[in-house]
């Protein structure tokens, strides 16, 4: 076995499914943003600042590769997916962007420690980093993103999923660092165990780590995903950024969208000091989504 | 060292007028106001030349000029006689997925020099200090020397280097090795914060503008020189403190927003209010700003130069379009729209109290009396047909007014960060034509001389510095790491030419480092304190 991660093409390999076209999407530049606009929606600003994953995500674009969107109901019940994130402290991981062969060496060491090769991946949260990095992945490895998640918004820990609840472990799981030290934690069901261990591996990498987890099969992922919170995320975005094109209102294009009601309004007078910074950023964030063009 | 002359000048450059005054200890000689020309640089010299006509002051008795100019923003938006960077990253293995220059205007990019004047190096530091990679010198002699042909300047950009800032001096020895004592080079822990590429494309921006500014201050030294007036020169920064000119050079890019940040201080120079809101009204919209211990409040939030997404610190401005000249939309019986359109420059023309056709802000201001008389500063006069705005129908004057009044008290509100009332300061050309009585300002001031105030906040010349720490409060006792941030920002504010015995702390930020095990934070201290021998002199 080679030490290196050979790079598939996710067209091949819906071909292999044999599925048809209107099951599948290609992502593009302004479709990265959009989903990311709408994860953040979804996600109340929560997972740290998606920055990073957007720049990461055109940049794989900018080189040519591809990044194709497809549908969960069509992909094989027997397929291995696994998805791959950072974990750590979002203020390291401003400072410490990725290193560009991190999700090679992940699912090269994730595909050997399972013994099997992995066709698809997808994003394990829906807002914050975590988001554009799924599809930033899919890029570079040239796997198709499937159209689901593990949370249908931002959670802070490993085992916060609805793969975990119904019984998918997080585990085994590959955490590596830039300079691709790498540790497998496999602790079968105990998913907040892996959660403690894997944080603290983090700690020793320089306080942000790259991780690849939740293998599964495609009949795992249909059963126990959040199916087609990719597409919600999209068209979210697309919504506020039509809204902002057309100068209306985003939040009452939200609201509309979603079918939903106002369920507060309010002003925030005032939370210990050092809390004032992050709410009106938080807020700011809403109102705003200064990373979008 | 000791200024030679009582008097200074402080020039205030702004989008159409650059401001002028002259002062003497607490009290204004004169004052100006000049149209900003499109060099800026002619502009600023002409302010000076009325200020010494207007004033008969002698050229020996200015002993202190102070200059918040918009040189270097306009050259990155105009991409006008940048200097070409060449930009070294230390960080490899790590940020390879992101190289420098992600996501920047192709244009800026060019202007610059491009891609191939980037280099990543292994390099850089966690946030414990530990390199990430040593530095491998040899291959950074060889990488300089590689680019030293087609760049003009440097920008260096270590990780964590807020944190751990040797190997970036060390890059720094390296570069004047190789190409010459003289070559400038910004190094990225020396302009902003955490936050690795925004920190980059602040410190590349501030590399590419450092010719535009030496250009402009030694075409204001060789006026002044010309013009027999030996005073120091200072340059405005945006956090409300000044900078000696030979050192402004090294850090162009902080006269971003110098002006909103000089207007602050001059509200404060007014008023002797030291803590409220700032509302700066001009001729087609309104900055509303805060002021804290007497001094900008910092923004929060990324600040966008020319496209690219920085990290510089810079005053925390709203800007509404509300101005003199704002328009209001009436269907003859009521106001029923504020804004944004404006009469920009026209209002003479377009505006109804100077028998034009449209409804301004200006107008219902000169309806509602609170325009009546004429301002010394502006050649023409406030109104040439009063009678025309008082013709406006009461119904609509009041409707309009009460809708600038909550444009206002709205802005005020959003950026308030606790409930109780504030004192509210009005100051620019267009703040004689807004209501003075507002929901949630404690009181309401006004002072004269308002139209210039970025001009006297220049002529305030406070130092100030900043230090940053990153601390394990498991380990460390609190109260130590933050005097010990304080040390370090005395040692800056003296390097930047103030006293440090004099040094005040104005800001402590902490910062925790959430989802990490352990109490870890980011400590950051501002400090002012006044130039070194400023008191002293006289004449």
């Amino acid at each position: 076995m080679t030490r290196e991660y050979e790079k598939k093409d996710p067209y091949k390999i819906i071909d292999e499914w044999d599925i048809s076209e209107s099951d599948y999407q290609v992502i593009d530049g302004r479709a990265i943003e959009e989903i990311t606009l709408g994860a953040n929606i979804l996600a109340t600003g929560g997972g740290g600042d998606p920055e990073i994953g957007l720049k990461w995500a055109k940049n794989v674009l900018d080189e040519d590769k591809d990044i194709v969107m497809v549908q969960p109901e069509v992909i094989p019940d027997d397929i291995q997916l696994a998805c791959a994130a950072t974990l750590g402290a979002p203020i390291v991981l401003t400072e410490k962007p990725p290193a560009k062969e991190n999700t090679k060496k992940i699912f090269y060491e994730m595909e050997r420690y399972l013994g099997r090769s992995i066709e698809a991946t997808f994003p394990i949260e829906c807002g914050g980093v975590n988001s554009p990095i799924g599809y930033a992945v899919g890029g570079e490895l040239g796997l198709p993103v499937i159209d689901v998640d593990g949370m249908n918004r931002a959670f802070p820990e490993l085992q916060m999923t609805t793969f975990a609840t119904q019984g998918v472990p997080a585990t085994p799981v590959v955490t590596i660092d830039d300079h691709h030290h790498c540790c497998v934690v496999d602790m079968g069901e105990k998913n907040k165990v892996a959660e403690d261990i894997v944080r603290n591996i983090a700690m020793k990498y320089g306080g942000i780590s790259w991780i690849g987890c939740y293998p599964m099969t495609g009949k795992e992922l249909k059963e126990t995903g959040v199916l087609h919170s990719q597409s919600l995320a999209w068209n979210l975005g697309k919504t506020v950024m039509e809204a902002r094109r057309r100068h209306d209102d985003p939040i009452e294009s939200i609201l509309e969208f979603l079918k939903s009601d106002r369920g507060m309004g309010g002003l925030i007078y005032s939370r210990e000091k050092s809390w004032i910074s992050t709410v009106i950023l938080v807020l700011k964030q809403h109102m705003d989504f200064p990373w979008v063009g | 060292m000791s200024l030679k002359g009582k008097y200074r000048i402080g020039i205030d450059v702004g989008g159409t007028f650059t401001d002028g005054v002259l002062v003497l200890d607490e009290k204004v000689v004169a004052k100006t106001k000049d149209r900003t020309t499109s060099d800026v640089t002619t502009g600023t010299i002409e302010v000076i030349d009325h200020l010494m006509e207007k004033s008969g002051v002698k050229p020996e008795s200015i002993g202190l000029i102070t200059l918040s100019t918009t040189h270097t923003t306009n050259a990155i938006i105009e991409r006008k006689g940048l200097d070409k960077v060449g930009i070294i990253r230390l960080a490899l293995p790590t940020g390879s997925a992101i190289p420098p220059l992600t996501g920047w205007p192709k244009d800026l990019k060019e202007a610059l020099g491009g891609k191939k004047n980037v280099t990543m190096i292994p390099g850089g530091y966690n946030y414990n200090g530990e390199p990430i990679s040593e530095l491998d010198e040899e291959l950074v002699r060889e990488k300089v020397r590689d680019m030293s042909d087609n760049v003009d300047t440097f920008a260096v950009t270590g990780v964590f280097s807020p944190v751990r800032s040797d190997q970036e001096i060390r890059v720094a020895e390296i570069i004047k090795e190789e190409v010459g004592e003289d070559v400038p080079i910004t190094l990225s822990g020396e302009i902003s914060t955490i936050s690795l590429l925004e920190r980059e494309n602040s410190a590349i921006l501030n590399a590419s503008v450092i010719s535009v500014m030496n250009r402009a201050i030694n075409a204001i030294r060789s006026a002044m020189e010309s013009r027999d007036i030996d005073a120091e020169l200072f340059i405005m920064q945006n956090d409300g403190s000044v900078i000696k000119a030979d050192q402004a050079t090294d850090y162009p890019i902080f006269t971003l927003a110098s002006g909103p940040a000089a207007s602050i201080r001059g509200a404060v120079f007014l008023t002797n209010i030291k803590n409220g809101a700032l509302v700066d009204v001009g001729g087609t919209s309104t900055d509303i700003g805060y002021m804290v211990d007497g001094f900008p409040r910092e923004s929060m939030m990324t600040v966008e130069i020319g496209g690219v997404k920085t990290n510089i610190r810079a005053p925390d401005l709203t800007s509404i379009p509300l101005g003199g000249g704002t328009i209001i939309t009436t269907d003859g019986e009521s106001a029923k729209k504020l804004g944004p359109e404006s009469v920009a420059l026209d209002l003479q023309q377009l505006a109804k109290s100077y028998g034009g056709p449209m409804t301004t802000v200006h107008d219902i201001g000169v309806a509602k009396g609170r325009l009546h008389e004429d301002l010394a500063i502006f050649s023409t006069p406030y109104a040439t047909h009063p009678e025309k705005a008082k013709s406006i129908p009461k119904k609509i004057v009041d409707e309009a007014w009460d809708m600038i009044k909550e444009r206002i008290e709205k802005t005020i509100d959003e950026m308030k960060t606790d409930p109780e009332d504030i004192p509210v300061i009005l100051v620019g050309g267009g703040s004689t034509v807004v209501p003075k009585k507002l929901k949630g300002a404690s009181k309401t001031y006004q002072p004269e001389h308002s139209e210039v105030a970025g001009a006297l906040g220049a002529t305030l010349a406070e130092i100030a510095a900043y230090a940053e720490n990153v601390v394990d409060l498991e380990n460390r006792d609190r109260q130590e790491a933050i005097d010990e941030t304080i040390e370090m920002a005395k040692e800056n504010v003296e390097k930047n030419g103030g006293d440090p015995e004099k040094a005040v702390v104005l800001d402590i930020q902490e910062v925790p480092f959430s989802y990490m095990p352990g109490k870890r934070e980011k400590i950051r201290v501002k400090v002012k304190s006044e130039f070194k021998g400023i008191r002293e002199g006289g004449d």
